[in-house]
């Protein structure tokens, strides 16, 4: 009998500090707390993106292979949501073209004005954004600014008039050339 | 004569009757002892009146806030939003933390590098949100902190905040610099382009230290 007493102590008393523990670290966790939490901010990046297709849209980016006998017209088109300007992105345009022989392939745009794809003339000015073998130059070329905005280019071989196959491409690059802030 | 013959005692009668009555006895003179010791009691006859206080903390858009959904984030740009802060009448607060959470996380906000950063600035009065001004002179509170960061480890923005106290915040997100190449239209594997995020923002404070006064 006195055994029994004695055993049904030990889990009394092991109870008894269990339930002081509890109430000790509920003590601890007591203190108040507020928050304030916001309504839900929606955040979306943009995106960068230009290609050079034969269509009139931006369906059929390069680069693909063409074969080319003298000229031939592309277009130039924003894909992204950014709006491309020389302050924020680098376009950068690439063309490669093999057995070219002692030719070489241009690629152009009519700055301020139009092409006239038949006489293959420019109303405006001409500007090579891309020879073949040469370092592909920058922006500020004319370049489609606003999203799905398009240029009119050209690819055009010089000097030997030879039929090649070429490779046009051409890449968009954040410039970070300082922070556009926007407050509201 | 003859007498009629005595019935036999139960045994209960005769051993434990003496013994329970005398029991009963020594129990009604003790408790009789009890009841009859004197008792003296005091009272405050004007009620102590004791009552808890409350922390409590709201903000409020201050322009178009957070609710105004930000688009076509590209590198190096900056949204500022502006918020103002109330900690109630009730206490004042200690540890003002700011964090966030994204409902559905993208490389915006588990990208320490090229996601979303977040800055906090406080002004002495409210901010003009039309211009980003304010007036007096901002004070950088929480210096600029990727959002990658905040969701596990809410940023500090203040030790103590007084009762009553509004904080005039602006709450700058930005998207840092990178140099992500999108090539024919063609991102690269971990882009940061085309991403959305939903944040809820949640400023969290303690109670101050508990006191003990004496009066």
């Amino acid at each position: 009998m006195t055994m029994r007493r004695g055993l049904m102590t030990w889990p009394s008393a092991l109870c008894a500090s269990l339930l002081l523990l509890v109430a000790t670290s509920g003590t601890s966790n007591a203190a108040l707390a507020a928050t304030s939490a916001s309504a839900t901010q929606t955040v979306g990046s943009a995106s960068w993106s230009a290609i050079l297709s034969n269509g009139t849209t931006g369906s059929g980016a390069l680069p693909e292979s063409y074969v080319l006998g003298g000229v031939k017209y592309f277009n130039l088109v924003n894909t992204g949501t950014s709006t491309l300007t020389p302050a924020r992105y680098t376009l950068t345009y690439s063309i490669t073209g093999p057995n070219l022989g002692i030719g070489w392939i241009d690629l152009q745009v009519c700055a301020g004005g139009t092409w006239n794809e038949t006489v293959h003339t420019c109303s405006g000015t001409i500007d090579t954004l891309a020879t073949t073998g040469a370092t592909a130059i920058t922006s500020p070329a004319p370049q489609p600014s606003a999203p799905g905005a398009v240029v009119r280019a050209r690819a055009i071989m010089q000097g030997v008039n030879v039929t090649a196959l070429i490779v046009l491409g051409v890449s968009v690059t954040p410039t970070n050339a300082g922070g556009v802030t926007t407050s509201s | 004569m003859s007498r009629s013959p005595r019935r036999p005692r139960s045994r209960f009668c005769t051993r434990l009757l003496p013994v329970a009555g005398a029991a009963a006895v020594g129990i009604a003179v003790t408790g009789g002892a009890v009841y009859a010791a004197l008792t003296a009691t005091a009272f405050n006859t004007s009620a102590q009146t004791v009552t808890s206080s409350t922390l409590s903390l709201t903000y409020a858009n201050n322009g178009v806030g957070w609710p105004t959904t930000i688009t076509n984030m590209a590198p190096t740009d900056v949204v500022n939003r502006y918020v103002n802060l109330t900690n109630g009448a009730g206490l004042n607060a200690i540890n003002l933390t700011l964090g966030v959470a994204d409902a559905t996380t993208t490389a915006l906000t588990s990208d320490a590098t090229k996601g979303l950063a977040a800055t906090v600035s406080s002004c002495p009065i409210a901010w003009v949100p039309a211009t980003g001004t304010c007036v007096g002179g901002a004070t950088v509170i929480l210096a600029s902190t990727p959002l990658a960061t905040l969701k596990t480890t809410p940023g500090t923005l203040a030790a103590t905040v007084a009762a009553n106290a509004v904080l005039y915040l602006q709450v700058s997100l930005t998207l840092p610099a990178s140099t992500e190449v999108t090539a024919n239209g063609t991102p690269p594997g971990s882009t940061i382009q085309g991403l959305s995020a939903a944040l809820t923002w949640t400023f969290t404070e303690q109670q101050r230290a508990g006191t003990t006064t004496n009066s």
